[in-house]
């Protein structure tokens, strides 16, 4: 049963299917990411295989070469590289993903609401997103990451806390990354709104929120699932910007970024130190591109050029 | 045609003003503040001292009033003193946005010569074998972590091959002109990779979609040679997205300076913002920051009215009905 003949008998999901395999760059992509989302969460066990501690500094096994017990070799302070790519993984990939979901739901409703209530809310909502598109995001994000939680009056539980960086990046990069999901989503919503099933709904007297929820919701999934996709690379390279800067995730908890830090000064003696959570960042990146690229030739047919 | 500037122009400026209020607050949030450092630096000051040191330069007066307070200089064009550097900040700050406008400008310049030619080609050849791998470079230039690629770029030509220097402005005692370019080399290189990848696909869609047009296929029915259809036909047209695109880079761009004069050491703007956020000095972060959002905004305006002045099919009317 080949797709030219019947094209009849396939059904949507199945056909997104094939147009998703088709691009073969992000199938090769879905495949590295889940491979290396599996290794980073499958850290802890490979600890134990190796039988060396993540964390555990030993200055006398600094700069080792890769033997059997440190697969990549160790770093400064010997501890193991490639324990410490997998874990800085684990914070990086959760960092990526966490905050590209908030900024989709932040975007989601922004867009879900302008689109449908239109008017002055519609225009206001609109000039603000557009006001966010125009800053200039990385030195916005510095600012944001250098504030005093103490001034804020948040309580010492959470300032004082572990994770407080992890949280504290998620929040802003949330913050300011909502807004191109806002956008294709006010579009979509705008053009659902006119639609013969959105307008037979509004007839018949279906509340607002059902409306949007049942029937508009649904329907715009495939730009936010996309627009979504392509965030997380971008967020990614946003941490691991701050983290290298000292400014996002604070070490002795590694990330991608702030293993980068160290590596800088050591380039002279180490070099070798800084390709690999460059390039781990590089290959992450690259291959949520892709999958978004995939995604929107599987979802959204229209967009192709 | 000039209220539609005029109207966007304004908007623009609110923009802008909301942007001095929130950045204000923000920069008041950060640790620290002007009289504990000085505090913390003099151990002869007593709190007596502190206080009426406060109380002189305003800082014991809620954040709307001080707010208030320094808009009312601002616009007189006082921005205050530098604390790091003890001058006022528009004397730190413009020799600093001549060297970010000389290495933005020459990266940009790199980065179209770079971007038009290698799209066209790639919309004139769609789907292949060079176009695909041109395709994968774009996604290698925009996925790159442009601070890693620095990295690497140090790591390559200064340290192992010695060609080129690790970073600075120009060799004591030297500072002439090939000196002075030696050391541009590397930042330079850094910022034009990272926006020639989505330059370069968006010239190639934007050319794809020209190439399929009626008056082009009229043109080559009537026997316009290939180089003239290409030129004079399909260019024209092609580049008119291309110019909104790279006036809205302008923020991105800004991104891209402050991480690349950070890793090369590199007196402009952005790193000049990012050690005064690091260092507490608050009136020289504050105008940097809006500085580089005044930037950006103007880019953006001016990318919304050049693709009106550009394209007499996009009526000003029909874009104040789109908004």
């Amino acid at each position: 049963m080949s797709a030219v003949a019947q094209p009849s008998l396939q059904s949507p999901t199945r056909r997104m299917w094939q147009r998703f395999l088709q691009h073969r760059l992000a199938v090769c992509s879905l495949i590295g990411l889940v491979f290396l989302c599996l290794l980073a969460i499958s850290a802890p066990l490979i600890e134990i295989l190796l039988g060396v501690d993540a964390n555990t500094a030993n200055l006398f096994a600094r700069f080792k070469g890769p033997s059997l017990q440190h697969p990549l070799g160790t770093d400064e302070l010997g501890r193991d590289l490639l324990l410490r790519l997998l874990y800085g993984g684990q914070v990086s990939l959760a960092v990526g993903i966490i905050a590209a979901l908030f900024s989709a739901i932040i975007g989601t409703a922004i867009g879900l609401i302008a689109g449908y209530q239109g008017g002055m809310i519609d225009r206001v909502l609109m000039r603000f997103n557009d006001a966010v598109i125009a800053l200039p995001l990385l030195p916005l994000l510095i600012v944001l990451a250098a504030v005093d939680l103490n001034k804020l009056g948040l309580p010492a539980s959470v300032v004082e806390s572990e994770n407080v960086s992890l949280y504290r990046i998620v929040v802003i990069i949330a913050l300011v990354g909502w807004n191109t999901v806002a956008r294709l989503v006010r579009a979509e919503t705008l053009a659902l709104r006119q639609r013969e099933f959105v307008r037979a709904a509004v007839a018949l007297g279906a509340p607002s929120r059902s409306i949007i929820l049942r029937h508009i919701l649904p329907n715009a999934v495939s730009p936010i699932i996309v627009a979504t996709t392509l965030s997380v690379g971008n967020i990614i390279l946003f941490e691991s910007i701050l983290s290298f800067l000292g400014l996002g995730i604070q070490p002795p908890t590694a990330s991608w970024g702030n293993m980068l830090t160290n590596a800088q000064e050591l380039i002279w003696s180490a070099p070798l130190l800084a390709v690999w959570p460059g390039f781990l960042i590089f290959i992450t990146v690259i291959a949520f591109n892709f999958l978004g690229d995939g995604l929107q030739d599987a979802l959204d047919p229209r967009a192709l050029d | 045609m000039v209220r539609f500037s005029v109207g966007r122009l304004l908007e623009s400026i609110v923009v802008l003003g909301v942007m001095t209020f929130v950045v204000y607050v923000l920069i008041g949030l950060m640790p620290g503040d002007p009289i504990d450092l000085m505090i913390a630096a003099d151990p002869n000051l007593t709190s007596a001292d502190a206080a009426r040191l406060k109380a002189l330069h305003g800082l014991d007066k809620p954040i709307v009033e001080r707010y208030w307070n320094w808009l009312g200089n601002a616009v007189q064009g006082d921005f205050g003193y530098s604390r790091t550097y003890t001058k006022p900040v528009l004397d730190v700050l413009f020799p600093r946005l001549g060297n970010t406008v000389l290495l933005m400008s020459f990266s940009l310049i790199f980065a179209l010569a770079l971007a038009v030619p290698i799209g066209i080609y790639a919309a004139l050849h769609p789907y292949s074998k060079t176009d695909y791998a041109i395709n994968l470079a774009c996604f290698a230039g925009i996925s790159i972590p442009s601070f890693w690629f620095a990295l690497l770029c140090i790591i390559l030509f200064a340290v192992f091959f010695e060609w080129l220097p690790a970073g600075g402005m120009e060799t004591v005692g030297r500072g002439d002109l090939l000196d002075r370019a030696q050391y541009m080399v590397l930042p330079i290189l850094v910022l034009t990779i990272s926006s020639v990848g989505s330059f370069t696909r968006f010239m190639r869609a934007s050319m794809v979609q020209t190439l399929r047009q009626d008056f082009i296929r009229t043109a080559r029915a009537k026997g316009v040679g290939t180089t003239r259809l290409l030129v004079g036909h399909a260019l024209r047209n092609a580049l008119l997205p291309l110019v909104t695109v790279v006036g809205l880079s302008f923020g991105n761009l800004f991104s891209g300076a402050l991480i690349t004069e950070i890793m090369f050491s590199w007196l402009g703007m952005g790193k000049m913002m990012y050690d005064a956020i690091l260092g507490n000095d608050f009136n020289l972060a504050l105008v940097g920051l809006l500085f580089a959002t005044g930037a950006t905004l103007l880019g953006n305006f001016l990318a919304d009215i050049s693709q009106v002045v550009l394209d007499p099919r996009v009526s000003f009317a029909s874009r104040e009905n789109e908004r």
